[in-house]
């Protein structure tokens, strides 16, 4: 198992900061389940909170607008659609009907409606996930395990919302009759831990906070649920058939806000990190913000070259253009310097075995792939890699194993 | 970086490298202590060929372009000089060395690409090539040259036991420079286990494995081995990186099946060269122990019962038909054609290979 020196500590208890709205928006239209159909017009003015695009079904997450303005043109960054959004800074909020959910259809319902993603960053439509039958899940565990280097964001949230999380967490549990929720966090932050479980005891919720090992991948799915309840499950199941839900901190708190206070996503907590400067801050940042409006007010200037990556170190993506902007699943933006490291042949150490939490042999990925044979792919399980990118991490001959191994997946199609 | 994971671990090969030759150096130092000159003969002229060749062959066939050795030259050129005798002549040890390095390493297309220890490798073309000096008892006869005697070290303690302990752990300069120091192997060992070089799956399974076959065959008439000769080869050779398997179950029945392959080739009274056939073979099953012994991925079941004991009963006996192999043409006196045949072989692969392959990874 793999341990990463990490930085976090430093910065992770600074307050939250408030990100103001900026005087344009570029809201993201690609979700989970494809893009998402455009409700308004170019030029029409929309409130705050007004829906702007949706999808039929329970696979993509609604969009809403995070201010009262002018709807522009379609952008596209990134190779993904954005909506232009001109903030008119008059803050008028849609006149929105709003109860209370009392059976697990309205919830759903809710939670569409109020375009709820998995904030983890997989952006899976979190209605489709809780589209499940009382008393058909034993277990809901709540990923507070941020294993990504760097980032703070779910720490923030915890230290901070545990009233309100805990609140969402009781509802939950009365709703779908769940016996245990389980919420795992790091062992480096246990310092969280009392004050987390006074929270649960506030709010009756049943269940227990858990410490993890502070190994990553500690916060993927599988991972984390063999970690908290015992139970390894490969790769491709459905945890709610085994009677195990696993929501993100920050989806959680998401449904905090659709559920108490009728307040669609329109917002969410993102970390943003500076290498050069080594500093770094949790701030909650309107959807639709740009990337280039976020680095000329976070980051300074610097000559040196750079990588801006959204998401976390280790499995975030590297931002093109600067024109995209901050969407349901982005719980970081940092700015590495940029390095070049020179790939060399395997010298067949096994550090990627001995650090892969699928029990797979990654070099064995970028050898097939190369040789393009795809039955040798499929007799190592190609299929069963997470993308955790671990083995990259490690290895010393700097091979790129996720491009391989992504390259191989698509072998396999 | 154009993808994930956009940090990366601080290490390289080069950092590998360089601790294996930090594990080595006591070695080295052991060997010039107990032969002086002669010991930094066989050394230097091992190390000067083996980077030599390395960069050379390195730049004229592989096309590279740094001139920055990697140090694993100076791994084989160090472990092919502790498998000599402090007596070997210098051009011997050149040859030794120029094949080590061209039919070892650079013609299966450098750096990791090897399947077999190039070290053993060049020494095995060492003995095919100048039968006559290397198999001359004359070579290992090197008493008379010890410039540090284990008599002289003994007069250090007047403790029988001090003494013993001097006298067999710590220094006793007999048989291959690599030898004579139970205390620097150790130490170096340990080294790399604690700086996760190597793992201790190699070592243990295989002292264990060649511990259970000799007290299976009877020991009678059966070839001695040297105690230092076995360490060196358990921990220094047989966890080489690119030749051996790259986890745990893997390297455990590698390291068992390499102490039962000793083992045999002891009973059948092979002298000498009986650690370097047994690696040499072992290498060779090496890629298919590791697919074999595949870890069980997560979440999966795992593959047990009657056709896992059935896959590993056939590759055992793969292994002990080519080990027995080995030992007849030992026997037959025909080694050495097997070592042309390697040659060839590695010589049209490469060819073939370097035609049609542009990448260069594997």
């Amino acid at each position: 198992m793999l341990h990463i020196p990490d930085k976090k500590n430093s910065y992770k208890d600074l307050e939250i900061g408030t990100f103001s709205p900026p005087k344009i928006l570029h809201l993201p239209l690609s979700t989970f389940g494809g893009d998402l159909n455009v409700m308004v017009q170019k030029g029409e003015r929309v409130l705050k909170h007004q829906k702007l695009a949706q999808k039929e079904g329970f696979f993509g997450g609604n969009i809403h607008a995070p201010v009262s303005g002018h709807i522009g043109e379609f952008i596209v960054a990134n190779g993904e659609p954005f909506l232009e959004l001109f903030n008119d800074f008059l803050d008028e909020v849609v006149d929105a009907k709003y109860n209370l959910p009392t059976q697990i259809s309205d919830f759903i319902q809710l939670l569409q409606d109020n375009g709820i993603e998995g904030s983890g960053g997989a952006r899976f439509p979190t209605a489709a996930k809780y589209n499940v039958n009382e008393g058909q899940i034993d277990t809901l565990i709540i990923n507070g395990a941020e294993c990504e280097p760097y980032l703070s964001a779910d720490y923030a949230l915890m230290k901070s919302y545990a009233n309100e999380l805990s609140q969402t967490l009781h509802f939950i549990q009365h709703l779908y009759k769940i016996q245990t929720i389980i919420l795992g966090i790091e062992r480096m932050h246990k310092s969280l831990k009392p004050l987390l479980e006074k929270a649960f005891k506030d709010f009756n919720v049943e269940g227990k906070i858990t410490l993890l090992p502070d190994f990553y991948p500690q916060g993927g799915e599988l991972q984390l649920i063999k970690s908290t309840t015992g139970k390894e499950l490969k790769k491709g199941t459905i945890p709610s058939k085994e009677g195990i839900l696993v929501s993100n901190v920050a989806t959680v708190i998401a449904m905090y806000n659709a559920v108490f206070k009728g307040i669609p996503y329109v917002r969410r907590i993102v970390t943003l990190y500076d290498e050069h400067t080594n500093s770094g801050k949790n701030y909650w940042i309107p959807l639709g913000t740009t990337i280039a409006e976020i680095l000329a007010s976070f980051f300074s200037e610097t000559s040196s070259a750079v990588s801006v990556i959204m998401g976390g170190p280790m499995m975030g993506k590297l931002v093109k253009d600067e024109k995209a902007s901050v969407h349901k699943g982005s719980g970081g933006l940092i700015r590495l310097k940029k390095k070049t490291n020179k790939t060399e042949s395997c010298i067949g150490c096994g550090y990627c075995v001995e650090v892969c939490p699928q029990n797979l042999l990654p070099m064995e990925f970028s050898k097939n792939v190369e040789r393009k044979d795809a039955n040798s792919l499929k007799r190592f399980h190609l299929n069963d890699c997470i993308e955790c990118g671990a083995c990259a991490y490690i290895c010393p001959s700097h091979i790129p194993l996720v491009q391989d191994i992504k390259t191989g997946k698509t072998m396999l199609v | 970086m154009k993808m994930s994971p956009f940090i990366r671990a601080k290490t390289n090969t080069q950092a590998v490298m360089l601790d294996v030759i930090i594990a080595l150096v006591p070695l080295a130092a052991v060997a010039i202590y107990s032969f002086g000159t002669r010991a930094t003969t066989v050394l230097g002229y091992s190390l000067l060929s083996c980077v030599i060749t390395d960069l050379l062959f390195g730049y004229l066939f592989l096309n590279k372009r740094k001139w920055l050795p990697d140090g694993a030259a100076v791994i084989t050129a160090l472990l092919l000089a502790f498998t000599l005798s402090p007596l070997t002549p210098w051009y011997i040890v050149v040859f030794g060395g120029i094949s080590a390095i061209l039919f070892g390493k650079i013609l299966w297309g450098g750096l990791g690409k090897n399947r077999l220890n190039p070290a053993l490798v060049g020494r095995e073309f060492m003995t095919a090539f100048f039968p006559v000096i290397m198999s001359d008892g004359v070579l290992w006869n090197t008493k008379l040259f010890v410039e540090n005697t284990n008599a002289s070290i003994r007069t250090l303690t007047d403790n029988p036991q001090l003494r013993e302990l001097l006298t067999t752990f710590i220094y006793n300069p007999s048989g291959a420079l690599g030898e004579y120091s139970l205390l620097a192997l150790t130490l170096g060992g340990i080294y790399l286990l604690l700086r996760n070089r190597i793992s201790w799956h190699i070592p243990v399974s295989f002292i264990f494995g060649l511990i259970l076959m000799q007290n299976v065959l009877p020991t009678e008439g059966s070839a001695n081995f040297s105690l230092g000769g076995l360490l060196l080869g358990a921990i220094f050779m047989a966890t080489d990186m690119p030749t051996s398997p790259t986890h745990a179950n893997a390297k455990i029945y590698y390291g068992l099946m390499l102490g039962v392959v000793v083992a045999v080739m002891l009973f059948s009274g092979i002298n000498n060269v009986y650690l370097s056939y047994s690696i040499l073979l072992m290498n060779i099953f090496s890629a298919q122990i590791n697919s074999l012994f595949m870890p069980t991925v997560w979440g999966h079941q795992p593959i047990r019962g009657f056709v896992k004991w059935e896959t590993v009963a056939k590759q055992t006996l793969i292994i002990l038909l080519a080990c027995f192999a080995v030992i007849s043409l030992h026997k037959a006196n025909l080694i050495h054609y097997l070592i042309y045949l390697f040659a060839s072989y590695t010589i049209l692969k490469f060819y073939y290979q370097y035609q049609y392959k542009t990448n260069e990874l594997f």
